[in-house]
This record gives C-alpha cells, structure tokens and sequence, in this order.
C-alpha cells in the first residue's frame, strides 16, 4: 500500500508537531509516510532526529506554498499550485498515496480533496465524518466542520453520507437525529427548521435530538450543520481531553463525499494527536473506508 | 478562440454535477449566487473542471483569479472562457 501523504504544513503547530509525529508514528506503528511541504523547512527537523532509523526512512515531497488559515481556500488553491494540500492531495489522486492527512485548515483540506479527487455522485458538498467520544459507542457526526454555513439540501446529503459510514462501521439500520435546542419539530434556527422537514422524508430519521440524547446513544448518526456540529464535537473532545491527550484518540475525521482517503485533524493537533491521525488514516486507507462509503451510499433510496 | 455555445455546453454539465441542479435551470442570464447558490468554491470547481475538459480536447485555457472573482452570470463566465481559449502549443 503506497503510503500515507501528511500535509507537512497544516496545523498551528506546523511543522515541528508534524515531523514529530510522523517519527512517532514511524518508530512505534512501522508506518509508511511522505511529509509534503518545504524541503529547506522539512530537511532541518528529519536530521535534527538523524541519529534515529526512522528519521531516514521519511520521505519529503517538496511543495513551496502553503494555505493560511485566513485565505478564502478555493481562490487560494486556485493562486498557490504548489500549495502543501494541493501537492498532498494529489498524490492521492495519483496513486502515489493511500491518504491523506492534515491539520491545517478544513476548508482548504475540502477545496483540495474536491478539486484533486472529485466529489462522489450525488454530492452537492463533501462533510467531515467524526465519531464522537462518547462512552455508548460509535455515534457519528456529520457535518463535523467542513461547510460552517450549509443549506437545508445539504444537510440531507451529510444525513446520507452519515448514513452510510455507519453502516460501514457496523449498524446496519442507523438511527438519525438532527441536533437541536429541542426534541420537538418546530424548534430551532430557520435552518434547523427547514432541514427537519426534508429529514423527516430519510428512512431512519428519529426526529431532533439535543446533546444529552446522543451521549446517550438514542441514536447512531447524529446530523449538523458544519459550524454547530464543530462547537458540539470541539466540546465533548475538551471534555474528554485527559484521555484523548494520552493516546490521541482516533486523532483526526474523516472528510466524506471524496473519491479517496482524506483525514482532517485538529489544527492545534500535538504529536500524539498527529501519530494518531496517521494511524487512523492507514487503517481507513487499508480498509478501503470511502469506496465502502460509497458504495453505501449507491444503496440509498435516490443514492449512486 | 472557442465556441461560446460549445462552452455553454461544458459549463451547463459541470454546474450541473457540482450543484446537483437540473442543467435546464443553467442558462446564460443565470447569476452564479444569487440564482445558483454558487459560491466561490464551486465556482473555482466549474471553472477548472471545464478548463480541464477543453484541454483534453486541444485547447488552453486560464483564467486569472482576479477575473473569475468577477464572474456574475453562466454567460458572462462561457464569453470570458472561449476569449481566453486557446489551441495548444499555440505562442
């Protein structure tokens, strides 16, 4: 399997937390990884490890630019050819990686993985896939925090994209509710309001559900706006920090509606979270996770 | 130069996938935002996917980042290609 591509550059912390949790990953997983970004910024950090095996067996794929968290990440790709995402995300378009990983921003992450990868059929707007730390089991979130301000219709499409990641994860007959100040279905944003009444037509939709209703585990998928669905995830994770930060929890999400591997991590990632989020990514990439989620999402009633 | 209908047609198809609209509502008075709901991610999406598209068919296209920034409508965006459109290898 050809390895894992980690945007070098992505993430605050960017790139001495990448390299280190590359190295990470390399030393204690055997993991095969490329870091894409700058040679003149990359070389410095691998041989400042060079006493270490591991530290040799890193390649770098060079890429000049990179995307800050403030550019408007669709002109921004279209100006920096040489961004570290683009590069990345190519290299999975290619073949030459099996995923990719990055901690920078979210929005460049989607524009790159769209433009390189191409959208699965049907899709009007890939979305972040995360399974939330909760103690029930695997209840995911979708959308994560890929389109901070999503319509109703695309709520529908991360209701089906959820849908089918659930069923690769195991549950065959998901159960879905649309996160909201309140059960009943005249609550909410306008948004919330009008995403309730497309739902309500999607086989497995429980109705809203509010947040105690999913640490519960009242249901399997759980569906959200993108900047909502961020906050309630960025609040169960900072709640269950001491964990996470000692083995890095699954360390990162996955981008679906993507033809290919993409993992976004948290832009403050550490190396533990960065090591985590490669390992996730080999095991996704190995899995075939998104073909899998695609080929679910063609079962859908409308779906393929 | 390009065929403005022949760009019509390769934008018409690619707004179509990216948007998940019916292609009978892309017509050349059609206002990417306000009549689509384009933004700019799709926009830059359409625009490179057809440049790639008349590539494979012998012709160089791009568009610069200040003009696509300025793209209102379907019809401003196929005039505006099939100018920039050129044979391939061509100076």
């Amino acid at each position: 399997m050809p390895p894992v591509a980690l945007d070098a550059m992505g993430g605050d912390h960017a790139p001495d937390v990448t390299v280190a949790g590359a190295l990470k990953a390399r030393r204690e997983h055997g993991l095969d990884i490329v870091l894409v970004g700058d040679p003149q910024v990359l070389g410095p950090r691998l041989e400042a490890h060079g006493g270490r095996r591991e530290a040799h067996e890193i390649e770098i794929v060079a890429a000049s630019e990179v995307i800050a968290m403030d550019e408007d990440p669709a002109l921004a790709l279209r100006a920096k050819r040489d961004a570290s995402i683009r590069v990345a995300a190519e290299l999975v378009a290619s073949g030459q990686a099996s995923a990719l990983v990055s901690a920078g921003s979210t929005g460049a992450t989607l524009a790159a993985a769209l433009l390189a990868l191409g959208r699965l059929r049907g899709i009007r707007r890939p979305a972040v896939g995360a399974v939330l730390p909760v103690d029930t089991g695997g209840v995911v979130l979708v959308d994560a925090g890929g389109t901070a301000d999503a319509t109703a219709q695309m709520m529908t499409m991360f209701a089906a994209m959820g849908t089918a990641y659930a069923r690769v994860l195991g549950v065959e007959r998901p159960r879905l509710g649309l996160l909201n100040v309140g059960a009943e279905p005249a609550k909410g944003n306008a948004l919330a309001r009008e995403a309730f009444e497309l739902l309500s037509a999607m086989e497995g939709f429980t109705g809203n559900v509010e947040p105690d209703a999913v640490l519960a585990g009242r249901v399997d998928v759980v569906i959200s706006d993108g900047f909502t669905g961020n906050v309630f995830l960025k609040t169960l994770e900072g709640l269950a920090s001491p964990k996470l930060s000692v083995d890095g929890g699954p360390g990162a999400a996955l981008l679906l509606g993507v033809d290919g591997e993409v993992l976004v991590a948290h832009g403050d990632a550490d190396e533990n979270a960065i090591a985590a989020a490669l390992r996730t990514a080999t095991t996704v990439a190995g899995a075939k996770l998104a073909q899998r989620v695609a080929q679910r999402l063609a079962e859908l009633p409308g779906g393929g | 130069m390009a065929d403005v209908d022949g760009v019509l047609e390769l934008l018409t198809a690619r707004l179509a996938a990216v948007l998940a609209i019916d292609p009978a509502v892309v017509t050349p008075d059609a206002r990417f935002d306000e009549d689509l709901q384009a933004d700019s991610l799709d926009l830059v999406e359409v625009i490179e996917g057809v440049e790639q598209d008349l590539r494979g068919r012998g012709i160089e296209v791009s568009m610069s980042d200040d003009e696509l920034a300025t793209l209102q409508t379907v019809g401003d965006a196929a005039g505006r290609l099939a100018a920039l459109a050129r044979p391939a290898g061509s100076s």
